[in-house]
Formats: C-alpha cells, structure tokens, sequence
C-alpha cells in the first residue's frame, strides 16, 4: 500500500554528544530495517549552525523532524525507543 | 522620587559597589525598593534564581529587569519564554506602560521555547541546541542580560533529577562563560510548601548565587504581595520580608525596615 512513499527526515544534533551519536545511529538502523531505499536524511550539527537552528525553533538536541509524508512531525531525544518512534511516524512496528 | 518604576531607580548610581575595573558589580532591576534592599540589583555576570507561586509576580519582575536594561543601562537582553508565548507575556505587560514594541529587537530579544503540544519523546535530550542557538544571538546582540522563564516546564520534560540537575549544570556554565547576568523563574504550586518539591530547587538554590522568593495570599480578603531575598552570596542585603505591589508601572517594592513611604500610584 504505502510502500513507495520516500520518507525525508532531518536531523539537528549537537557536536559528538553521546545521545545525539546514538539518534544518528538509531535512525540509519531504523531506516535500513523499515524505509529501505525509499528515505533521505540531512543532519544539521546546531553547533556549527546554530543560526539555524534559532530560526528552525530547534532547542532540545537530538530532534528528529520527519518532513515528508505529511504530517511533519518531531521527535526529540536519542531515538532508542523505537516502538515510539515508529508509532510517531505512522510505520508498523513489524518489519514489513 | 521612585514613583516612575522602570524609568527611575531608588538608588543613586554612586551609591553602587563599584569593581576595581571601574564596572558595578551589580546589575540594577529598576524595581523601586528591591535595588534598595540589595544594594544595587542582582549580582552581574552571575545567576539569580527567582521563584513563587503562579501569579505571583515573576514574569513581571524579570521583564522589569530586561526593560531596565535595555533602555536605561545599555545592556541588552534576552528573554527565553518556556511556558507562556512572547505575545501574551507582551500584551500582559502593556499595561505598565514600558512600551516594549518600541523596543528594537536587538535590545530586548524574545524567544519561545514552548514545546509543541505533539511533540514525542523517544530517548534521553539536552538542552545544547538551545544554548547553541541563543550563543549566538548573544554574540549578535552583544546581550548582557537574560531571562529562563518557568524553567521548571522544561525541566519537566526531563526523565529524571539527575537530567534535571545535569541541564541546570550545563545551563549555568553556559551563563558563567557567557559573562552573562542571567535570572531564572521557578514556578512552584500555589501553596509556597510545595517548593521543597520542586527537585531543582534545593540543588539550584545551592548553586546559583543570589536567591528571590516571591509570595502572594490573601489575608482577610486583603491581597498581600511579598518579596524575600533568601540568599545574596558575597553581599548583604535586608533579609526581612519586605511587602511589594504590582502598581501602574510595574513592581514597586517597599521596604520593611526603612520605614519608606510606599510608592503612591500616579
């Protein structure tokens, strides 16, 4: 059913901070396990664009922004709840 | 003289504790009567800790100190909304008549921080995008002020004390590296009791360096405002309980012991 539709996600993290490392980490492996070549991912470091990151209201780090599909959702923290995380973008917990 | 809120101060400048560099060593508030008791405001460059029940006068307090700075002492400043949104903190403070929409926003600079309502939490966060991004409105700016309001919601958010004192941790370091003079509000219950339950607040109160309660009840239908310094690290200051008003022009503060008259309303 929606399995063609591409996921973009963007991801402010701060520096080399251990909970943002491990956001990164969490969403390559959950997007390797559920949106096999159908995502895109841009990580945005605040600390060197920290502009950014005042006009995009970023203000906890790690936050995930899922841009598309609609609707645009954030999820903030280290990723490792991944039932939560899949439940917050609309994905079956069950790797399809 | 002290009738003008904002715009006046009690305190002659002279009579402030001047640094061996020249500089004060304090950071007036512009609240008639609390730069009295304090001998000259808040510690500059440190960290004051606000605290009091809703309704009890905080936001007012630490606009009325931004506004000072901003227009009297060419400081500017920053105020960081966790809770409430920067437009209702306006409108609510438009009756003092500090016109603050004529302000220039690299005088006194709002940010909204309040979490989106959806917003999902999936794992341990910390407060370093924020500090990042406000760095650099500082550096922007040149601010020299800011203000954390209800602090306490976005502590709340935190899994657990220890987060909670890691990011207060952070967030002070931040303020000391920053050379900033920086006030934050604690929002406790309505009962002033409850404020041993804040988790914060005990290690807060420790590690900050001057310590404002603010208490509010009515007494026989009587509205009774009052304000306590409970901690000024290497100053004195008037300990009592010192009664305070939120008047026309903002907190007028009298205080207990030197029989001043209180401030009369225009």
């Amino acid at each position: 059913m929606n399995q063609d539709i591409p996921f973009s996600f963007r991801l402010y993290v701060a520096g080399d901070a251990f909970n943002s490392a491990q956001a990164v980490a969490n969403l390559r492996a959950l997007c390797l396990a559920h949106l096999p070549e159908r995502h895109a991912i841009e990580i945005i470091d605040v600390f060197r664009e920290p502009q950014r990151a005042l006009a995009d209201g970023i203000f906890m780090t790690p936050t995930l922004v899922k841009l598309t599909p609609e609707p645009v959702r954030r999820i903030v923290g280290s990723l490792s709840h991944t039932a939560r995380v899949l439940q917050a973008l609309g994905l079956p917990a069950q790797t399809p | 003289m002290a009738t003008n809120g904002p715009n006046t101060t009690v305190l002659p400048v002279a009579a402030q504790v001047q640094r061996p560099d020249g500089g004060f060593q304090k950071a007036l508030t512009g609240i008639s009567g609390f730069d009295a008791i304090t001998g000259g405001g808040l510690p500059r460059g440190r960290t004051s800790l606000l605290v009091g029940g809703p309704g009890s006068g905080k936001t007012i307090f630490a606009l009325q100190f931004l506004v000072q700075g901003a227009r009297q002492d060419l400081e500017p400043g920053i105020f960081v909304a966790f809770e409430e949104n920067s437009s209702r903190i306006l409108a609510n403070a438009e009756s003092f008549g500090w016109e603050l929409s004529k302000l220039p926003s690299d005088a006194l600079f709002f940010l909204d921080t309040q979490p989106p309502p959806d917003l999902v939490q999936a794992g341990d966060f910390d407060l370093g995008g924020m500090l990042a991004a406000l760095e650099a409105q500082v550096h922007t700016m040149q601010a020299q002020r800011i203000v954390f309001d209800a602090l306490d919601s976005l502590l709340a958010l935190l899994p657990d004390a220890a987060a909670q004192r890691r990011e207060v941790y952070r967030l002070h370091e931040w303020l000391l590296a920053n050379k900033l003079t920086g006030l934050i509000t604690l929002s406790t219950g309505v009962d002033g009791a409850s404020l041993l339950r804040l988790p914060p607040f005990g290690f807060m109160q420790f590690m900050l360096d001057c310590v404002v309660i603010l208490n509010h009840d009515v007494v026989s239908g009587q509205s009774r405002r009052t304000l306590r310094v409970q901690k000024y690290r290497g100053s004195g200051f008037d300990e009592n309980e010192a009664s305070f008003s939120i008047g026309s022009t903002g907190l007028e503060v009298v205080s207990a012991h030197k029989n001043q008259p209180p401030p009369e309303s225009p």
